[in-house]
């Protein structure tokens, strides 16, 4: 009992526990203003809730262990970012049994070479989803790119990052993201006809 | 094909406004003259838009109880040494006064099951029951004493 108030009166312990609360307050404001960003991203690259979810608390974890090495001057959802892809990209690594696509992969579109899908032009079912947003057509869209794509082209399109944000993020030179950000697109044009022809006629977006 | 990428790339860069100064102005020179790359731009400009508009998620509120939970949980077990965590375990204490009660009543029952007749039948012997004896005189005779006055 004396010990355990010695230990409660040690100011050294009492400067790490309000440190440590002060850090925890911190990270908590600063993650309340980033924290759908980062969901959001989170969801797109899992690709469901679940995953999502583990994902993004793994990401809050790890964010938290490393907090004292964020740079404040640095904007902290592209901190998160980086942290949740690289999270990400070693459970993939980790789950073998979790297919990882690639260009030296078979095409997930229709069996078709991925020099086919990339050169395709048809606009019309484009034109079509582009009227009516299709949650669904979307995420399975964005399921079939690699990983690496996937992200290029979420943080451009869908969390309004710049190619600088996005280089930092991905850890790579600024013309790795404009071509990775290029071939998403190139890939998502032709899944969104892809996917939009297999609906029924009275499912088909209008 | 990674040179062909790279400049096919540009149109995407282009849409985004990351392209700047002669790369920009002989690319929209080219488009102004080229109407496959005029309509792959567009193309593009439709998939941005279409993610564009995606519905987003917004972060479970769950996180306000877990997250704060989870910091909790991962920062006690390196500050408790083995024997504390092991009697944090709220079970554990109750557990053991119920096993060492048991033990005890069992034992005491035990003890008394064992103790009853030998003290009831050395009653017996020193109050009211006869001593009996065999005399060295006559090996096959017993002889009865009776103690009571």
């Amino acid at each position: 009992m004396i010990e355990r108030k010695e230990e409660l009166l040690d100011p050294k312990r009492f400067q790490d526990d309000a440190a440590r609360s002060f850090r925890q307050v911190e990270f908590v404001a600063l993650l309340k203003n980033n924290g759908d960003k980062v969901y959001n991203f989170a969801w797109r690259l899992a690709g469901n809730e679940q995953d999502a979810w583990d994902l993004f608390q793994e990401t809050l974890m790890k964010a938290y262990s490393h907090f004292e090495s964020y740079d404040q001057s640095r904007p902290f959802d592209s901190w998160l970012f980086k942290i949740l892809q690289n999270v990400y990209l070693d459970e993939r690594r980790r789950n073998s049994r979790k297919t990882v696509a690639s260009l030296d992969a078979p095409s997930p579109i229709s069996g078709k070479p991925w020099e086919e899908i990339l050169s395709g032009t048809d606009l019309n079912p484009l034109e079509r989803l582009s009227k009516e947003e299709n949650a669904d057509l979307v995420q399975k869209a964005l399921a079939g790119l690699p990983p690496l794509y996937r992200s290029a082209v979420i943080l451009c399109d869908m969390e309004g990052l710049s190619y600088d944000a996005i280089a930092e993020v991905m850890d790579c030179p600024l013309g790795t993201v404009r071509s990775r950000v290029h071939q998403a697109r190139l890939l998502l044009k032709k899944a969104f006809e892809d996917l939009s022809d297999t609906l029924s006629p009275d499912k088909q977006l209008q | 094909m990674t040179t062909e990428h790279e400049e096919a790339a540009f149109l995407s860069a282009l849409l985004d406004g990351e392209l700047e100064g002669p790369e920009r102005v002989r690319l929209q020179k080219h488009l102004s003259s080229c109407p496959s790359c005029s309509l792959e731009l567009e193309a593009l400009r439709k998939v941005k838009m279409v993610l564009a508009k995606a519905p987003k998620k917004s972060m479970p509120l769950e996180w306000t109880q877990t997250f704060p939970q989870a910091l909790t949980a991962a920062a006690s077990p390196r500050k408790t040494s083995s024997r504390a965590r092991v009697f944090s375990q709220s079970w554990l204490i109750p557990a053991l006064v119920a096993a060492a009660v048991s033990f005890a009543v069992s034992f005491w029952i035990f003890q008394s099951r064992e103790n009853f007749p030998l003290r009831h039948s050395l009653s017996l012997n020193a109050v009211s029951a006869p001593s009996t004896t065999v005399s060295p005189l006559n090996p096959g005779s017993s002889q009865t004493q009776d103690n009571t006055p």
